[in-house]
Formats: structure tokens, C-alpha cells, sequence
């Protein structure tokens, strides 16, 4: 009886023992599919990859569904009318163009992830750059990404009134950002970028595609500009001081040619201030979709077998037109047509095949292009379409543009410093440097110049270049009746911080008005 | 190995004598015997009350056994009753045991272990093979659809082998998964659905996803138990809180005569599409255009394009299995075949199933070895129907909108290809070629071993293989294909491996009480990895691209793989607890431990605890004489859904394409940032379930049935939140711990014996099941679902979750109807902007089935009706095409459309006027069947001829082909329900077959 129980027991213990050995895995989750090596943030071999993030962001601020869209189809520069069944989408283009957004609108909110990536990249890389031993090198990168993520706070600023920010050493994620009003981000802008602005390369010191001092000095120039939007003080003289420092310095002219800089093979173009590089070929274009969304179904080259027919700009715009001459090249360019069937510039009037013939819409009416559009029902023809840099004719990426794109470029930098002469009394230095850029644009030099006129060779000069919003705000004419859009309310010249945003951070505040 | 046998039988040898040693006065014989068959019953369990002595028949179904006069023998098996005997002075008690009645004494599979209905305390359903739904089946979904309270089965479509959404008990995640956990003999599924992705056409997004069961032969499932409260569920620990579906397949039985049997089954069915979609004809289309002054293109033609991509479609299907045994060894062998064909031209499954389950005892009976294993392969054929997609359209879409004039084929006998927005669906039918083919071996082997009476040990270890291979080429011919054709190979591999270890020790403690006890352990590991190839630019003729990739464009070729793991660590226990067989108590509580879990959370514990009342048991309730089972039982537990995504818990550093750049200006170099925020706090989600059941039964078995009310509230609920921007990543998986999912409802199972005579019976089944959902403290305004798709709706998401109402609700404008230019108008708030609203819930009010079996001598006769109320659908394809905008751009529309006075100018967004009523009442199934009545001694014992009709009516008011429709409009992993977007239409079938057993 005994010995049974003793050997029960042992049967039991022996049991229990398989049960527990079976069972002694530690549960750490291994991953297979994934990278998680740390080498590659300890090595300073590889501080290029921490950089590259930063800028590879600057990509995402051409979609047309984020920040280039709140920058142009919030004006009258750009617009999508819903086109019967086509393009109505939850009806976010038409409050685009009605400056009626809410807190939901996608687009608020895609370029609101967009630019706070951006500066929590540039916080990323600054942080384990600066686990590096110190060189002159690091540090120089440190002081791009202090750059580019004043750059991101600038967009964040501008668009929302709002920044939740974080210092680079920040690492708890859980923790409230804190977050910065207009002015103080105002304020932390302009302090930041003059103290960085003496440690930048310049153009020549640093490869193309890469922030140089001149970038950090445009910036600045531009913070000034809109000064007295974001905190209601001008500061013109500063404004004049920092285009100065960038035209002085002689690194930059502006083009003779104003077409050759939005080629599809478009490299250091003379103008290139800053400038972000995409390319096709390795599907790095993302959002610049511009052609596809612009372009009627037919209009096919490439591997293209239909085009989406969506935005194209305002009779508005269009008409303001009529204040330069015909014979201003910025208007219309040909030498695409070959390739493309269809010119560089607007698209006006009859539209033609690569092999000349003339298009015509799906119900085989004649394919003409005109100026008046309905935006709530716009038929297949109505609007004139933009194409301001040039698809790659024999394109297999539909999705990707492989041309560069400015951030800021000379001829901007030279209408600024004329606004701010301008608006600081010096008419005549203005009337200079406006002329200085019409003579290259084979338009007739002004003798007398009014502010509109400055505001209307920004549009000349630069649109569809994400400038319009901030240029409309600051002339006057964002609220202003255009195009199917009533005259609008102020607060519209701010855009709602998205609900998603304010769901999470109680620090943040809904912009009045919304 | 070898020395532990020997100890092990010297251990036994130990224990037999000190069984021995006992004092006995008497030495009793005898046979134990069916009472209806007459034939002697192998194994059945002879015990002396109050005491540990025992023995069992041998396989002749004698016993010998010694014992004190005056001694009671108690007589159990596992399907009779249970008899007790007081020892006189006979040497010889020969028992006739009578078949347990009226099902109270049944045995139901519950996790990890069998128990007798009567004792279970919690809330599960049982169907048997007999019970399961008719019809051309190819999944337990299927076969138990609409069959039991609490569980809804949704099938996703009509296309054969289509996928089920099953909830049970409701829907109780956002984020995690909401289907239930499927065991297969004991082996735990993969709860992840297994869908093979791949390229799709242009513009034609994902297809959708398969059942992930089809790989089973539903003849040789023998019973399919739901367990649906927390008290049944718990001892599944994290993977119970959506309930738990345990399937048990076919062993084979010991023989009268010890010969086995063979069976084998066969039928045929045609299928149809019950209604085609009034389309205007090619005299309507163009008089509408005229009317309209539209100018619409006439080729004059007349096109139906439903009839160019409908069929009738055959379906055939063979089983055969043989089966039999001994006292000491079973077996079971199958194999299948079925090849049905879809209603939709080139769509279809075949199926191959083989299966093998064995048992053997060895050691005097104390130890069985069992195994269970099934291979299946699967072969779907399919066409370009997407779930979602652009504004082109898929095959379905394309034949609704398609212009009835135009022709089919140029008059070259090429097909008419309008243009690449405006496809010819029956080019896109036969110029793609989509097949997946599906392997799957499950299996499982296990030992069985009893140390000392009523002390048994179990080792169990069990693989579950998949590997779906989908293929797919698109013809050059094609002119929407912008690269000259396209060939995608996708391949998912799924392994899923088990080790489990339990102890189960079952004691009569005394007169009165009676104790089962389980302790146990398991480990399951779960391996998925992948990988897709896409290669376009194919110039060759005559060669189906996907058989040489090498013809295409490889240059330009996509490729991807991916790889997870994730591991499953668990420890288990349970009490079952009965005094005087009247008060029944069962404990349950399981740890479980997951990779996935981050490293704060490593292991959740859920409890449960359910008693039962078995109020028949008592005298006041014996003497009503009305009663003949009363059963009042009361469970409270907590489950947990681990189903969250891997990875989640670690931080991802590394590179990412659109962190990389050209830092030299010129060449593209890679980016390092952080990819994923960590969460180490990640966890499962943690449902508390309480049920309050009655079950019983009325006039000798009558009318028998149970009624449950349950309460389930999710806790710590995975999200995807917004980060805290600045932040790496815009998003951040966190579980909420404030928010809560509720679901409360009542499910009713009622079952009527009617009439019981020799020659004439009818016995009625009927289930009803009612549920309220409601999402409370979402701490967010709303997440946003169901992604509406065709043109003009990108960005349109037509479902939300919001606080204070339930899952699947639909949220827009209210249409009120037409102005007198024919443009919509819609609700406004007092100063006259629009409003979104609730526009009602994709989830039912209530849910019902009736089932009738008759039998009249040899014939047999059945229908099954089922019915789902209160429901709403959203007619995607309604809102994409059924627009006078629509028609103004040259597409069909239907009839209704042209005289709603609708503008052309008017915009179809979407609004209430595309939620429709989703209920529905349908007669799934009808059977007649025959038997043919054969002498005793013929070689065939029974031969069944039947012919069934399914889907055989619908009653709705839905406007589109079916109501019951689930297409995946889900958003950033939010699942959407109730959305119709060119669901494949479900058939209406009628079959012929014959069941033969020799």
C-alpha cells in the first residue's frame, strides 16, 4: 500500500515535471520580416540615414489630397468641380473650394500628420545624431534638420495657428507636447532660424537637394513677410535684409528660360534655392499626380490608358490673365506637344492626341477646354487644366512625377523683397525687381506698379507652386468672393486643427470659428 | 522508452492487487445488453456505489466482479442510462440498459473533455450530423447557419466557398478580430483568415476572403458544439470572448459484428440566379436616352449583360467512408469530392478531401492512442469580382452598367471593348485566369493514459499545415491593362503546431458528491509567411502567362515576402463539483501567455464560474408531473480576444521607401527612422460575460428547450489612436481601458416533438435570438468605417463606431426626397446646414429559425426557414451606378431610376436613400427523402434517395440581388458590415442525391 503510494506520487511529480518542461518557453516575440537592428542608429557611418527621413518627408507635401491641396485648392488657382458621378468624394472638394472645411475634412488632416511627421523625423534624427561623437560633419547635419524642422513648424504654423512641438532630447511619446500659438511659434521661428543661419552651407559647400543657407534665409524672409498676418506687426526691412542675403550672394539667377526648370529632367536648375528630388524610376513621386487628376480620360501618352479628369483652375484666375501680355511665356509652352499631344501651361479650347487628331469627350462631342466651370456639376469640357512641370512622356509609374520640386525658388525670392519695398514705401526699388523678372518673361516692363500687381505676377510666376493660399491671405483676396465662392468668414484663413488631433491632445484648442 | 513501459505495468500490476485485497463475499457474472438491439455492449462501466471497486465489460460484453451482499452495482455508458442493482444472492446479473431518453443523458464535447448534458453549466449548442443544415455545404458555417440561438452566420456572398462572418453573441471588437475560435478534434485553430491576396485587375480591388473551413469534408463532421457564455468559454482563456466553435469529426464505431461499414453518398444540383436586376433593355436605354435628350451611343444591339455572365452551373459531389472497430481499436476513413461550379461563368470550387481517424487501446486497456487526420485540397476559380474598387468596376459592375446596345464581340469575333473605364465584363470573365489552390493537412495524434482509476493523463500534439498558392494572369488583350498583361503568383504558408498536456481526475467522492478536476497545460506556436511576384509586359500568344513568367517584362516585376511568428503559452484548470446530482458548480481558469502581448502584459488570467440548479431533481418539482428536465443555471467568467496584430508591442527602426532620399544629390540612398511606435503595455482585449439560462423539458420530452440572457462588456479595447504628434508615427495601437463594448441579448431554443407515432412523425425546431449592441466612452468623436466605392465616393465612409450607439452604424445625410428640378434634398439643423444622423445598424434586431422534420414510413420530408429582421444594407452598387448622373454618362441603369424624377444634374452622394432594409425571410433548405426498405439480411443496409431545394424563396424588400451580403468595406483595419458592393448573388439550388450505407 505503501510502496503504491510512494510511486503514485512520483507519477504525479513526473507528470507534473512534463507539463512544466513543455511549458518553459519565454514568450519574447521574435521578428522575422523586419530590421529592428539597432546598427544602423549607432553606427555614424550611417548618419546619411538619419538625415534622409527628414527630407524624404518633404515628398509627402506635394499630395493633392494634404498640403499642396489646402495650399491650391483652397484658392483660385486650383479647383475640383464634381463632375457628375465623378469627383463629388464625401464632397471634400467642394468645401475645399468653398472654405467650407470642417475639422473632418481629409485633407486638414493628412497635411496635419504630414507636417508633425516631419518635425518629429527631423527630432529623431537630431537625437541619435547627437549620440555620435561630435564632428564637423554631424554637425552639420544637426543644423539641416534644425532647418527642415523649422521648415515643418513653419507649415504647421501657417495652415493651423497651432504647433504642438517637442525638443529633439524628447523621447516619451506619452507625454502632452507642448503647444505653441502663432506667435510664440512666430517668435521660436525666427530665433531658431537666425541663430542657425550662420552655421548653413552654402549652395556650393553642400549637394543639390539639400537645405543651404540661402533656404534658411528665404524661410526667414517668407516668416517675415507673413509677419504681420501671424501676429498682426510688419516687418518689411527684414523681410528686404534676408532677399538681400540671398540674391547677393550671386548663387542664384533667375532663368532665362522659364520652362526648362519644370521639365521632367529638371536637376539644378539656376533658380534652385530648395528643392526636394523625386523620381519615377524608383517610385519616389509620390503625390504628384498632378497630370492624372487634371487631364481628360483621352488625353493618354505613356502607359496611360485613361486620366481621371478632375481639377483645373478658376475662371477667376483665368481672367486675371488678361493683365499680362499675350505674349508672357508663362502662360503656354509647346514644346511637350510632340511627346504628349498637349502643352505645358493652360490648356485652353481644343485638345489633341499625340498624333494631332482632335480629341473628342466620351459622348464624341469635340474635346474643348473652357474657362467656365460649374463645381457642383461640371460636365466632361468645363475648366481649363494646368500642367505645370512635365510628365515623363514614355511613363510606366502613373503614380509617381520624377521632375524636382521648389520649395523655393530666386524669382520668388525677388517678388518678395519688391512686396516688401512695396509695402515699406520704396515703389521704385519694387518696380526693379519686378521688372527685373518680367524682362526674362518676355512681358512688358512695368512703369507704374500697385500692390495688386504684385500679388497677380505672384500668380503668373508661381502658380500651382503651393504659394497661393498664404499670397491670398496676405493680399487681402482669400475671403474675397471668386469663382463659384461667396465672400467668406476670417477665420477660414486658418484651417481647424483635425478632430483626430484634438481627440488626443487636450492642450490643443479648436480654432474659433469651427 | 522501453523501461517506463515496464515500470509503468509494474505500477499497474501494484494497483490490481491492492484492488485485490478488499473483502468480498460474493462473485457476480454477467452480460450487458442493448435494449433495443439485443446486442451485447462492450466497455460499460460497472462501479460498487460508495466505494473505488470497478470494472468494465470486456468485448463480449461480460463482467465479472466481486462484491459484499447487499452491495448496489451502478451500470454507466456513455449513451444509456444509468442503472443501479442491489446484489442479492445471485451469481449471475445480466442488465439491459436502455438508451438514454429524451437526450438528457447525452455526452457534449466541451473544452478539453466530454461531459453529460446534464451537468453542464454553461451555455452551448450542440448540432449533430443529423441536425445540419441541407444543401450544397462546404463549410461548418453553412451547416449551421441560422440553427442556433445567439450565433450569426452572415455568408459573405453567394460565390461558392464564400467566407462567413460569424458573430457570436455579438460583436464585441473594433480592432481585434470578431470571429470565434474553431477547435478541430482538440486542436485550436488559427483564428487569422486565411486570405490568399494578389494583384487584382486594374481597378479591381481585393477579392474576398474564403472560408478559412473549407477545407472540411461537412460529411465527416459528426457534431459541431457552439460554447457560447463566458463559463464555457473561459477555459479558452484569450482566445474566448467571441465564443468558440468545437468541431468533432467522425470516429469509427465498434460494429455489431465487429465488421464496419461502408456508406457512401452522392449528389447532383443545378444552380440558377433567382432574380436578375430589372436593367433597362436596349429599346428602354435608348428611349430613356432620347427622352432625356442625352444622346446616348447606339450600336444597335441587344445585349443582356446579366444572361452574357450568368449560368445554370452543375455541382457534383461523392463521399465514401468506411468505418468499424473492435473493443480495442476504431478506425475511420473518408474521401471526398466535390466539383461545384459558380452562377457566374469560370467560377467555381473543387474540393478533395481524404481523411483518417484511428484509435487503439493498449495496456489492458489503460492507455489509447488516437489519431485524427485530414488533407484537403481546394481549387477556386475565380473572376474579377472585387470588394472594393474605382470607379471603373469590377465584372458585375460592369455587366449593370453595361450599354444594352453594344455588342459582346466585334464583328472579328474579338471582344467590343468600349473603352478602359468601360469594360466588357464578359472579356474580363475569359480573359483572366484566377485560381487558388489551397492545401491543408490537419492532424493531430494523441495518448490517453489512465494511472490509476479515474486519474487519466492525456498528451495531445497537433499540426495544422496551409499553403494557398493564388495565381492569376490577365490577358494583353485586355485594353484597361496598361503594361501588356499581367501574371501574380501570391502565396501564403500557414503552420500552426500544438503540445498539450492534460490531467483529468473524475471521482465519486461519496453518495453525494461527485468530482471532475482538470489541470493542464499547452503550447501553440503559429508561423505565417508569404510572397507575391507580379510581372507584367507579355508580347506571347497561346501561352497562359502564369505558366511562364519568363515571357513578361521581368525588369518591371514586383516581388514582396513577409514572415511572423507568434506563440501561445497556457496553463488551465477546471473543477466540475455535484451534490446529490442537484446543485452543480464548475470552475474554470486559464493563464495565457503571448508573444504578442508587450512585456508589461505578458499573461492575462481569466476565471469563470457557473452553478446549476437542477431543479428536476427536486421533489416539489418531481411532483408536479409537468416537468421532465428543469435546469436553472447562472455563469459569470472573463475572456479575452488576443487576435491583435504581431509586432505591436516593438519598436521598428529601419529603413522604409519613404524615409529614403538623395543625399548626394544624385544617388537614392536609404533612410533609418522609426517605423512603428512601440507599445510594451499591449495586451489582449478582456470581455466580462455574465448568462442567466433555464433549460427544460415538458410532458415526456415533448417540448424541450433552454432560454439564455446574457450580459458581455469589452474592456481595455484595441485601438488605433492618433499619437501624440510630434510623435515617429502618426498612429499608436493602444488597448483603451475606459471604453467598453456591451452586448446584452436573449437566445430561446425550443424543440417540439409534435407527433410520435410508428409510421407518421413531426418534430419542429425553433430559435430565436435578439441582441442590442452599444459602444460606451470612445475616446474619440468617431472612427470611421465602411468604405464606399465607384465613382465620386473615394473618402466616402458610410459606418461609424460612436458612443452611445451600436457597432455598424450607418451615418449620413437623411434624403427626404426630390425638388421640383430633381435634385435632392436633405435634412438640415435649424440654420439650414446638412446633418449626419444614425441611419440604423447593419447588426439585426432579432434573428429566427424554423426547422420541420416529418416522416411518414420510408419518407422523410424537412424544411429549414430562416429569418433576420430589422437590419440595415447599404446598396453600394445602387449608390455607384443607379444614378441619373449615372445613366446621363452612358451607363445602364434600373428601370426604377428613369422614372424617379430624379435631375441628370443631381449628384448621388451618399445619403439615407441608399440604406435599405436588410430583413429577410428565406426557405434555405426543403428536403423529401426515401428510404428504400431492404430485408435484414441484404447486403445493403440502408439506402436513402433525397432531392432538396435551397433558397428556394426570399421574402424582402432589399433592391439589390440578396440581402444577406457582407462586402469588406473596411477601413484602416476597422471592419464594416452590411455593405453591398457587388456581392455575388447567392444561387438557388435544387439537388438530387443518395445516401447508401453497406
Amino acid at each position: 500500500m505503501k510502496i503504491f503510494k510512494m510511486k503514485f506520487l512520483y507519477k504525479v511529480l513526473f507528470l507534473s515535471m512534463v507539463i512544466s518542461i513543455a511549458s518553459c518557453t519565454k514568450l519574447d516575440e521574435k521578428i522575422f520580416d523586419e530590421e529592428l537592428d539597432t546598427n544602423l542608429i549607432d553606427d555614424p557611418a550611417n548618419a546619411p540615414g538619419l538625415v534622409n527621413p527628414v527630407y524624404a518627408n518633404l515628398r509627402a507635401t506635394n499630395e493633392f489630397w494634404g498640403v499642396w491641396g489646402l495650399q491650391e485648392a483652397s484658392t483660385d488657382e486650383a479647383m475640383f468641380p464634381t463632375r457628375g458621378t465623378d469627383w463629388y468624394d464625401n464632397g471634400d472638394w467642394q468645401a475645399l473650394h468653398l472654405q467650407t472645411w470642417t475639422a473632418e475634412l481629409g485633407a486638414v488632416n493628412n497635411a496635419w500628420n504630414v507636417v508633425l511627421q516631419g518635425i518629429s523625423r527631423a527630432n529623431t534624427g537630431i537625437y541619435y545624431l547627437k549620440q555620435f561623437p561630435t564632428t564637423t560633419e554631424i554637425d552639420g547635419y544637426i543644423v539641416e534638420l534644425r532647418f527642415l524642422k523649422a521648415y515643418y513648424v513653419y507649415l504647421c504654423n501657417d495652415f493651423y495657428g497651432q504647433t504642438p512641438y517637442r525638443s529633439w532630447d524628447e523621447t516619451d511619446y506619452s507625454t502632452l507636447p507642448l503647444v505653441m500659438n502663432r506667435e510664440e511659434a512666430t517668435q521660436w521661428l525666427i530665433t531658431e532660424l537666425t541663430e542657425i543661419i550662420p552655421l548653413m552651407k552654402t549652395k556650393s559647400q553642400i549637394p543639390y537637394g539639400r537645405a543651404s543657407k540661402a533656404a534658411a534665409q528665404t524661410l526667414l524672409g517668407k516668416i517675415y513677410l507673413n509677419k504681420e498676418v501671424y501676429v498682426g506687426t510688419a516687418a518689411w526691412n527684414d523681410v528686404v535684409t534676408q532677399c538681400d542675403a540671398v540674391i547677393n550672394s550671386g548663387d542664384y539667377t533667375i532663368t532665362s528660360d522659364y520652362w526648362s526648370q519644370f521639365q521632367y529632367e529638371n536637376p539644378n536648375a539656376e533658380e534652385s534655392i530648395f528643392t526636394f528630388i523625386r523620381n519615377d524610376e524608383y517610385n519616389l513621386g509620390g503625390g504628384g499626380v498632378w497630370v492624372n487628376f487634371t487631364l481628360h480620360y483621352h488625353q493618354t501618352f505613356g502607359n496611360y490608358t485613361s486620366l481621371w479628369n478632375g481639377g483645373c483652375i478658376t475662371k477667376t484666375f483665368w481672367d486675371s490673365w488678361e493683365n499680362t501680355d499675350d505674349a508672357d511665356v508663362r502662360k503656354y509652352d509647346d514644346r511637350i506637344i510632340p511627346f504628349t499631344g498637349f502643352n505645358q501651361g493652360f490648356l485652353e479650347g481644343q485638345q489633341h492626341a499625340i498624333d494631332g487628331t482632335a480629341l473628342e469627350t466620351r459622348d464624341g462631342s469635340p474635346l474643348i477646354f473652357v474657362a467656365d466651370v460649374n463645381l457642383s456639376n461640371a460636365s466632361e469640357a468645363e475648366g481649363i487644366r494646368c500642367i505645370k512641370y512635365a510628365p515623363n512622356p514614355q511613363t510606366t509609374r502613373q503614380f509617381d512625377a520624377g521632375n524636382d520640386f521648389y520649395a523655393f525658388r530666386i524669382s520668388d525670392v525677388y517678388l518678395m523683397r519688391a512686396e516688401a519695398k512695396f509695402r515699406s514705401g520704396d515703389v521704385g526699388g519694387a518696380i526693379d525687381d519686378v521688372n527685373t523678372l518680367r524682362s526674362k518673361r518676355n512681358a512688358t516692363e512695368k512703369t507704374a506698379l500697385t500692390i495688386d500687381d504684385i500679388y497677380d505676377e505672384r500668380g503668373y510666376e508661381l502658380f500651382w507652386e503651393g504659394k497661393r493660399r498664404q499670397d491670398m491671405i496676405r493680399f487681402g483676396h482669400f475671403t474675397d468672393a471668386f469663382s463659384e465662392k461667396p465672400t467668406t468668414p476670417d477665420h477660414v484663413r486658418i484651417f481647424p486643427i483635425p478632430q483626430s488631433a484634438l481627440d488626443v491632445n487636450p492642450n490643443l484648442v479648436q480654432n474659433s470659428g469651427y | 522508452m522501453k523501461k517506463s513501459v515496464y515500470y509503468l505495468s509494474f505500477l499497474f500490476l501494484i494497483f490490481a492487487a491492492t484492488l485485490q485485497s478488499y473483502g468480498q463475499d460474493v462473485q457476480v457474472t454477467g452480460k450487458v445488453t442493448d435494449a433495443t438491439i439485443g446486442e451485447t455492449i462492450p466497455g460499460v462501466s460497472i462501479l460498487v456505489k460508495n466505494s473505488t471497486i470497478g470494472t468494465t465489460t470486456n468485448i463480449d460484453g461480460m463482467y465479472s466482479i466481486g462484491v459484499q451482499i447487499g452491495a448496489e452495482l451502478v451500470f454507466s455508458f456513455i449513451g444509456y442510462e444509468t442503472q443501479t442493482i442491489v446484489v442479492g444472492q445471485q451469481k449471475i446479473i445480466d442488465v439491459v440498459m436502455n438508451s438514454a431518453a429524451t437526450g438528457l443523458d447525452e455526452v457534449v464535447v466541451v473544452g478539453y473533455g466530454v461531459q453529460l448534458k446534464s451537468d453542464v453549466t454553461g451555455a452551448t449548442s450542440t448540432l449533430d450530423d443529423e441536425d445540419f443544415n441541407a444543401g450544397i455545404v462546404t463549410s461548418p458555417a453553412e451547416m449551421m447557419q441560422g440553427r442556433i440561438s445567439g450565433v450569426q452566420v452572415t455568408t459573405n456572398s453567394g460565390e461558392p466557398g464564400a467566407g462567413s462572418s460569424i458573430l457570436i453573441r455579438g460583436s464585441s471588437s473594433i480592432r481585434a478580430n470578431q470571429a470565434p475560435l474553431y477547435v478541430v478534434d482538440g486542436v485550436p485553430l488559427n483564428i487569422t483568415s486565411i486570405a490568399p491576396g494578389a494583384a487584382t485587375a486594374a481597378g479591381v480591388n481585393a477579392s474576398a476572403i474564403k472560408d478559412p473551413l473549407d477545407f472540411l469534408n461537412p460529411d465527416d463532421i459528426e457534431s459541431i458544439t457552439v460554447l457560447k457564455d463566458a463559463s464555457a468559454t473561459a477555459i479558452y482563456g484569450s482566445r474566448g470572448s467571441n465564443g468558440v466553435i468545437l468541431i468533432t469529426t467522425k470516429k469509427g464505431t465498434i460494429g455489431s459484428k465487429g465488421d464496419g461499414e461502408l456508406s457512401y453518398s452522392f449528389y447532383g444540383g443545378i444552380s440558377k440566379l433567382p432574380k436578375k436586376l430589372d436593367m433597362l433593355s436596349a429599346e428602354g436605354f435608348m428611349s430613356a436616352s432620347e427622352k432625356f435628350n442625352l444622346n446616348l451611343t447606339d450600336m444597335g444591339k441587344k445585349t443582356d449583360w446579366q444572361d452574357e455572365i450568368f449560368r445554370t452551373a452543375y455541382t457534383q459531389s461523392h463521399n465514401l467512408a468506411y468505418s468499424g472497430g473492435t473493443n480495442s481499436s476504431t478506425y475511420f476513413a473518408s474521401f471526398s469530392y466535390l466539383d461545384q461550379e459558380g452562377i457566374i461563368n469560370r467560377t467555381g470550387i473543387e474540393k478533395i478531401t481524404g481523411r483518417f481517424n484511428a484509435s487503439k487501446k493498449v495496456f489492458d486497456d489503460k492507455l489509447t492512442i488516437a489519431t485524427n487526420l485530414t488533407v484537403a485540397r481546394t481549387n477556386d476559380s475565380r473572376v474579377p469580382i472585387g470588394e472594393t474598387g474605382g470607379y471603373e468596376g469590377d465584372v458585375l459592375i460592369s455587366a449593370l452598367r453595361g450599354n444594352p446596345t453594344f455588342p459582346v464581340y466585334n464583328d472579328d469575333g474579338s471582344y467590343f471593348q468600349y473603352s478602359p473605364t468601360y469594360r466588357n465584363p464578359v472579356a474580363m470573365i475569359n480573359l483572366t485566369n484566377d485560381n487558388t489552390y489551397t492545401d491543408r493537412i490537419l492532424g493531430n495524434i494523441s495518448a490517453t493514459y489512465e494511472i490509476i482509476k479515474g486519474l487519466t493523463y492525456k498528451l495531445n500534439v497537433g499540426i495544422d499545415h496551409t499553403n494557398i498558392t493564388r495565381k492569376m494572369s490577365q490577358n494583353s488583350e485586355l485594353s484597361y491593362l496598361v503594361n501588356d498583361g499581367q501574371a501574380s503568383i501570391a502565396n501564403m504558408e500557414f503552420d500552426n503546431k500544438l503540445i498539450e498536456n492534460y490531467l483529468t481526475y473524475d471521482k465519486q467522492l461519496n453518495e453525494n458528491n461527485h468530482i471532475t478536476a482538470l489541470l493542464g497545460s499547452s503550447y501553440q506556436q503559429f508561423d505565417e509567411k508569404g510572397y507575391n511576384l507580379v510581372v507584367d509586359g507579355f508580347s506571347v500568344e497561346g501561352v497562359d502567362y502564369i505558366d511562364n513568367l519568363g515571357y513578361g517584362n521581368y525588369d518591371n516585376a514586383i516581388a514582396g515576402s513577409f514572415k511572423q511568428q507568434n506563440k501561445l503559452q497556457s496553463f488551465y484548470a477546471r473543477l466540475n463539483y455535484s451534490y446529490k446530482n442537484k446543485y452543480l458548480l464548475t470552475a474554470t481558469g486559464r493563464a495565457d501567455g503571448s508573444t504578442k502581448f508587450g512585456e508589461n502584459n505578458k499573461y492575462g488570467y481569466f476565471p469563470s464560474v457557473g452553478v446549476a440548479w437542477r431543479l428536476i431533481e427536486e421533489d416539489f418539482i418531481k411532483d408536479l408531473g409537468v416537468f421532465d428536465n428543469l435546469k436553472f443555471r447562472v455563469g459569470w467568467g472573463l475572456t479575452g480576444n488576443q487576435e491583435i496584430p504581431g509586432k505591436i508591442s516593438q519598436l521598428l527602426i529601419g529603413t522604409a521607401p519613404n524615409a529614403n532620399y538623395f543625399f548626394d544629390g544624385e544617388n537614392l540612398s536609404t533612410g533609418t527612422t522609426f517605423i512603428r511606435t512601440p507599445n510594451p503595455d499591449i495586451k489582449w482585449e478582456t470581455t466580462m460575460q455574465t448568462n442567466v439560462g433555464f433549460d427544460f423539458g415538458f410532458f415526456n420530452g415533448k417540448l424541450s428547450g433552454s432560454i439564455d440572457y446574457f450580459y458581455k462588456e469589452t474592456k481595455d479595447v484595441l485601438l488605433l489612436l492618433t499619437s501624440l504628434a510630434p510623435a515617429p508615427t502618426t498612429y499608436m495601437w493602444m488597448n483603451v481601458p475606459d471604453m467598453r463594448i456591451k452586448n446584452s441579448g436573449i437566445g430561446i431554443d425550443l424543440t417540439g416533438v409534435i407527433i410520435d407515432k410508428k409510421d407518421l412523425s413531426w418534430t419542429a425546431s425553433f430559435n430565436f435570438s435578439t441582441i442590442k449592441n452599444e459602444v460606451v466612452d470612445l475616446p474619440m468623436d468617431l472612427i470611421e468605417t465602411g468604405v464606399a466605392s465607384g465613382a465620386g465616393l473615394s473618402g466616402t465612409r458610410v459606418q461609424i463606431v460612436k458612443s452611445g450607439y451600436p457597432i455598424g452604424t450607418f451615418w449620413g445625410k437623411q434624403f427626404l426626397g426630390y425638388d421640383a428640378d430633381g435634385i435632392s434634398i436633405y435634412k438640415k439643423d435649424a440654420e439650414g446646414n446638412d446633418v449626419k444622423e444614425d441611419l440604423g445598424s447593419a447588426l439585426p434586431k432579432f434573428t429566427m429559425g424554423l426547422y420541420n422534420t416529418f416522416t411518414y414510413k420510408d419518407f422523410d420530408f424537412s424544411f429549414f426557414i430562416n429569418g433576420v429582421f430589422g437590419n440595415k444594407v447599404y446598396n453600394n452598387t445602387a449608390n455607384a451606378m443607379f444614378s441619373m448622373a449615372s445613366f446621363s454618362k452612358g451607363n445602364n441603369v434600373t428601370e426604377d431610376v428613369i422614372t424617379s424624377g430624379e435631375s441628370i444634374d443631381n449628384t448621388p452622394e451618399f445619403s439615407s436613400r441608399f440604406i435599405e432594409d436588410g430583413s429577410f425571410v428565406r426557405l434555405s433548405t426543403l428536403t423529401l427523402g426515401y428510404r428504400i426498405p431492404f430485408k435484414e439480411s441484404s447486403w445493403v443496409r440502408s439506402l436513402r434517395i433525397y432531392v432538396t431545394g435551397s433558397n428556394l424563396f426570399l421574402i424582402t424588400n432589399y433592391s439589390g440581388y440578396d440581402p444577406e451580403v457582407n462586402t469588406n468595406g473596411s477601413y484602416d483595419g476597422v471592419p464594416s458590415m452590411g455593405m453591398d458592393y457587388t456581392g455575388y448573388p447567392r444561387a438557388r439550388t435544387i439537388q438530387f442525391g443518395i445516401n447508401a450505407r453497406f
